[in-house]
């Protein structure tokens, strides 16, 4: 992309404003959520790193592209989509979701804490917090383990005498009740 | 339009809701976040502003399937990360690993402490061979535990694997690896080479930089030593290297304290150069290493 092409996503091309360093910024605003994004959809931290260089270096490369009316944060997480998708293509990997579907809807999740209130993304999913809390034991204690304290599912089984299954599920349901209350305060949209 | 989320079947919203609050849940926990972002943010936009870091910069899927690519960015990052801080150290250091871009031959013995279990049953890095060609050819051998050899490799125009004696995948350019990658060559340490070492300058601690001979004794080696400044800083905890006094060229790498990916234990990643002999044309190609042409990974058989 030439400096031409840049100026136009400042709508003021004659102006001496470096397109990079807006580019810079908007990044800067969004790579928390479309982190959370690649994250969602890649398990491999070195992966979500990997995947989070190159939508910026598409996004670069095509900002002339961009439509100013949408938010920006939904663009790169439409670059990052198929670039997840292309992911699991390129590497054989079990692609730990059924349909690409599964990304569209994630991405729109991601797009209602976009519409949140707070500046920054740790503000916008401040309700997460409330949420754990609100959990029952069985399922708070497996969350805090193996978030906050990054013990694997392996650890907590052994620890609380019961299967790594179960865990998992626990973690799942866990996972999905948090959705729940997140639907309940109306972070997120309510689903059937 | 957010909220037709409804049209989706509910076991898809199920598995994008359990996989987006995992997702938040990792980034509310990631007591280094911000740190995170910024080291992501920065490695994105110093590749967009250095047009010759970016010559320089191998994609990434090159640094997760070739190990000999891995080593080539480890040249790459270091001459690039002395653009920024030319200190004496860190110009020898660039004077030494630019020693591997040189045209020749040379292989290197890799060593991880402590291996994989056998048990295991992965095609490790532990007594596998990275054969380097110019600085932009490589052939990797590891061992198979099932037996024989895998062969990953690169010949300046096509990378290619070959996995119980035949080929198994052939690729134009860098990459070749539609194959699933082991655990072990998308580990952390060799994904974040390149921004790791670009942090020399600025998040290591030169400890030693002087003459020294390997610890198994021997001549004087030119001899880097540099820290972790602190525990903040992804990447091994000490790097060391030794270099011949002359030509610059890394006798030995060891890469310590590293984390791997799916392992908490730290482990020690030793390259040791073992030829600088010429190998044959066609080495960097598949076809010396094709089932009935035994002998074809003569350093690692031996």
């Amino acid at each position: 992309m030439d400096d031409e092409d840049a100026g136009s996503l400042t709508g003021q091309s004659s102006r001496p404003i470096e397109p990079l360093a807006l580019f810079e910024v908007l990044v800067r605003e969004n790579a928390d959520s479309l982190t959370a994004f690649l994250r969602a959809g890649v398990e491999d931290q070195a992966a979500v790193d990997d995947l989070f260089q190159e939508t910026m270096l598409i996004a670069w490369r095509k900002i002339g592209e961009y439509d100013r009316v949408r938010p920006f944060g939904a663009w790169l997480r439409g670059i990052a989509r198929n670039l997840v998708l292309a992911h699991y293509r390129k590497s054989a990997r079990e692609v730990p979701f059924s349909s690409d579907q599964v990304l569209d809807y994630i991405d729109r999740r991601m797009a209602q804490i976009d519409r949140q209130s707070g500046d920054t993304f740790d503000e916008k999913i401040t309700a997460l917090r409330d949420c754990i809390e609100r959990l029952e034991p069985m399922y708070r204690e497996p969350i805090e383990l193996h978030y906050g304290q990054q013990k694997t599912t392996e650890w907590i089984a052994q620890r609380t005498a019961t299967t790594r299954d179960a865990i998992q599920k626990r973690l799942q349901r866990a996972r999905l009740q948090l959705a729940q209350c997140l639907q309940r305060k109306a972070v997120l949209a309510r689903t059937g | 339009m957010a909220d037709d989320i409804d049209s989706n079947p509910p076991d898809i919203q199920q598995q994008a809701d359990d996989r987006f609050v995992h997702a938040l849940l990792l980034h509310m926990h990631d007591e280094r976040a911000l740190q995170h972002r910024e080291q992501r943010v920065e490695r994105a936009m110093l590749a967009l502003r250095e047009p010759a870091g970016r010559a320089l910069q191998f994609p990434t899927w090159v640094r997760r399937t070739a190990w000999a690519a891995a080593a080539m960015v480890l040249v790459a990052a270091c001459i690039f990360a002395l653009t920024y801080s030319p200190t004496p150290a860190l110009a020898s250091l660039s004077d030494i690993l630019g020693a591997l871009n040189r045209p020749g031959d040379r292989a290197y013995h890799i060593a991880v402490q402590p291996p994989d279990p056998p048990s295991q049953g992965k095609v490790g890095l532990d007594r596998a061979t990275l054969d380097l060609r110019d600085g932009n050819q490589y052939l990797l051998i590891r061992l198979d535990p099932k037996g024989g050899f895998q062969f990953d490799g690169y010949d300046g125009r096509q990378s290619w694997r070959i996995s119980g004696g035949q080929v198994a995948e052939t690729k134009e350019g860098l990459g070749a690896g539609g194959l699933g990658l082991t655990e072990t060559m998308s580990d952390t340490l060799f994904s974040d080479l390149e921004p790791t070492l670009k942090q020399i300058g600025t998040d290591y601690t030169i400890e030693r930089f002087d003459l020294a001979p390997l610890p198994a004794g021997g001549p004087p080696l030119r001899h880097v030593l540099a820290s972790r400044k602190s525990r903040d800083v992804k990447g091994p905890v000490v790097i060391e290297i030794w270099a011949d006094t002359k030509t610059g060229m890394p006798r030995r790498i060891v890469f310590d304290q590293a984390k791997f990916q799916g392992s908490t234990q730290p482990r020690r990643l030793t390259f040791d150069l073992v030829s600088e002999d010429v190998m044959p044309a066609d080495w960097f190609t598949p076809a010396p290493h094709t089932a009935g042409k035994i002998g074809a990974s003569p350093r690692l058989a031996r």
